[in-house]
């Protein structure tokens, strides 16, 4: 699968692009570049910063809808403000991330965005011996049937869509505890979730997947 | 005292010196001039007798048509004197009176004999001289007043209505609405210069917000990809395998503080946002809904502390607010009231008659309560910023709602009330 990263700071692009290692990443510094690459390549989502050196990417956005291309689109701005995220969701895209965000969050959401896009009718994480139903919101191990709390339902799914990495513990609480990320607390509120969801996940079979990184956060790994 | 009725005071009080003091010059003018021409007619009598007698007109043809009185006296011719000029106050029988006379004596010789001559002249026959005066002054004073009171409120509404005018542009100037003092027309170079000087300084103070208003949004918006940048890298380096312990926690360190600035940035543009009125979405916002809801994001965090929450709703209150403010007022002051709880602690939240109070157990607080909602201020040793409840107080002042904090029995406790809700526009 094709990703375009349209940002004009090189260094922020190519960090984006090494991550998301799952995908074929191609970069475009300006606005003239990724109209050049969006006719030349199938993009299945388009991470689109807003402000470029030669044009807006809420234009970018009005071009990929004019000519029908059927990538999902993930604005990248460090503009918060409501109307402009209004205005890039009008215009046809389908999340808005603001800078500065972590790279494990936008991981996620990329990956969210190509289920919903790619399989609407069958909305499925699958992670070996653990399928995550997202309309239904359950989780089976084996074909068995887990009662997850939501919070712990949540760090399942981000800790399988980034599988692999290690993910702080800061990005966790940004992701699943909305933002309250500056609360003194939210390590512990962590560990007590994570240390929940272990223990679940181990008692209906699964295998241990959570390792526990010093001093960093979590990495969820075969 | 207004400018006019100052300046009708002093012109008067001024005008009334003035023509006491003229009247007073005037009056002894005209006496010095009146008698110096009685003495000078005395003298001419005189004169005129002396050459008639010398002719050799009897003396006792003299008649009264010289002088006001002319007396005759014979006098033993040793006691011949030169003349004499004399006053002489005197009473006219039956009257008050008084009368003030100048009396010219001589002595003339005829036949031998001498006669001593007495002419005496009355100054004050023209008795209306000070009474007419004075009604004279009396008159012109009133009259001047009145001029005076005409030409001061004529100055005051037309000479003066551009510095008016001008007074009231400055009154109402705000550099948050961008537009300048216009200077008024007019013909005056003072006020000409006055009105331009102070719409020229009106200007810069308006580019002057501009551009520091422009910084700061630039250096929040342009601190966010560097932020970025950063976030990513150290995302990366810890992705390393071989990464040391030692290692991972100086990079944790580094992510906590650009987390930090990035919360800095954004609570102030929040607060410069408010200040910029960019915040004009008003939607009708349930207060008790609001808290209810809010209060679900931060269950884990009440949990972890093993707060116990006591929620009392007694009467629910609707406030036309931006919601993502009114979700910032509440997010800020419960997360103030769980970070500086104790274990095991309590939160109260009432909301009854318009007002909504949070309260909670923590340790003694050293603040100051008027610094409490002082930016930056936190008194306290955790990571909060001290942005928190000074974005609160602004939010609501913004609004119009009156928040108090108050230290009593161990509890801290904030309230707001949205009764005291002004519209803005």
């Amino acid at each position: 699968m094709n990703i375009l990263v349209v940002e004009d700071e090189v260094n922020l692009a190519k960090e984006i692009s090494d991550y998301l290692s799952d995908f074929n990443c191609y970069t475009a510094h300006l606005y003239s570049r990724s109209l050049e690459l969006l006719d030349e390549i199938d993009f299945t989502i388009v991470l689109l910063d807003l402000k470029l050196p030669d044009g807006n990417g809420i234009n970018l956005i009005h071009h990929i809808k004019k000519k029908k291309i059927p990538s999902g689109i993930i604005v990248l701005s460090a503009n918060d403000e409501l109307e402009l995220r209004v205005s890039a969701l009008d215009a046809g895209a389908d999340d808005f991330l603001i800078k500065p965000f972590h790279l494990s969050e936008l991981n996620a959401r990329v990956k969210a965005l190509i289920r919903r896009n790619l399989h609407k009718g069958d909305n499925t994480i699958d992670y070996n011996e653990i399928r995550i139903d997202v309309p239904k919101l359950s989780v089976t191990v084996n074909e068995v049937a887990l009662t997850l709390t939501l919070k712990e339902y949540e760090l399942l799914v981000y800790f399988i869509a980034n599988a692999g990495k290690v993910i702080t513990k800061d990005a966790i609480s940004y992701s699943v505890w909305n933002n309250h990320s500056n609360m003194d607390v939210s390590n512990e509120i962590i560990y007590t979730h994570v240390k929940n969801l272990r223990k679940k996940l181990l008692a209906s079979g699964c295998r241990d997947y959570i390792q526990s990184v010093y001093g960093i956060g979590y990495k969820f790994d075969a | 005292m207004k400018l006019v009725y100052k300046n009708i005071l002093i012109n008067t009080v001024i005008s009334v010196l003035i023509l006491f003091i003229g009247e007073l010059s005037l009056y002894t003018f005209l006496k010095s001039n009146i008698e110096k021409e009685a003495v000078e007619h005395l003298y001419l009598e005189r004169y005129f007798m002396v050459k008639q007698i010398e002719k050799g007109v009897d003396i006792k043809y003299f008649s009264h048509n010289i002088g006001d009185v002319l007396k005759i006296v014979s006098v033993p011719a040793v006691q011949f004197t030169v003349p004499v000029l004399e006053d002489v106050e005197m009473n006219e029988p039956g009257e008050e009176e008084h009368f003030t006379s100048k009396k010219i004596v001589f002595d003339v010789v005829q036949n031998q004999s001498v006669y001593r001559v007495s002419i005496l002249k009355t100054i004050d026959e023209d008795e209306g001289l000070s009474g007419s005066m004075s009604a004279i002054t009396f008159l012109s004073g009133l009259f001047m007043a009145g001029i005076l009171v005409i030409i001061n409120v004529f100055v005051y509404y037309k000479l003066f209505s551009p510095v008016y005018r001008l007074i009231e542009d400055v009154k109402e100037f705000s550099v948050q609405k961008l537009k300048k003092i216009i200077p008024p027309k007019t013909s005056t170079v003072e006020f000409g210069v006055l009105g331009l000087e102070v719409s020229k300084m009106s200007e810069q103070m308006i580019s002057d917000y501009t551009s520091m208003k422009e910084f700061t949004e630039n250096m929040t918006h342009e601190i966010q990809t560097p932020l970025a940048v950063i976030n990513s890298k150290i995302e990366r380096c810890i992705q390393d395998k071989d990464l040391t312990r030692e290692q991972a926690l100086l990079l944790t360190d580094a992510a906590k503080a650009v987390n930090k600035l990035f919360n800095i940035s954004k609570g102030l543009t929040l607060l410069s946002k408010i200040d910029n009125k960019q915040y004009n979405a008003l939607s009708e916002i349930s207060i008790k809904e609001l808290v209810k809801q809010r209060i679900q994001y931060f269950v884990d965090f009440i949990d972890n502390k093993k707060l116990t929450l006591a929620e009392e709703y007694i009467e629910d209150v609707t406030v036309l607010m931006d919601i993502s403010l009114s979700e910032i007022v509440i997010d800020n002051i419960l997360k103030n009231a769980i970070q500086h709880n104790i274990q095991e602690g309590r939160i109260y939240v009432t909301l009854h008659n318009g007002q909504l109070i949070i309260a909670n157990t923590g340790s003694v607080s050293e603040m100051p309560t008027n610094l409490y909602f002082d930016r930056f201020y936190t008194g306290m040793p955790t990571q909060s910023l001290g942005l928190g409840l000074s974005i609160v107080k602004k939010i609501t002042d913004y609004y119009g709602f009156s928040i108090s904090y108050n230290y009593s029995e161990n509890l801290h406790t904030i309230a707001i009330n949205f009764n005291e809700h002004k519209a803005k526009s």
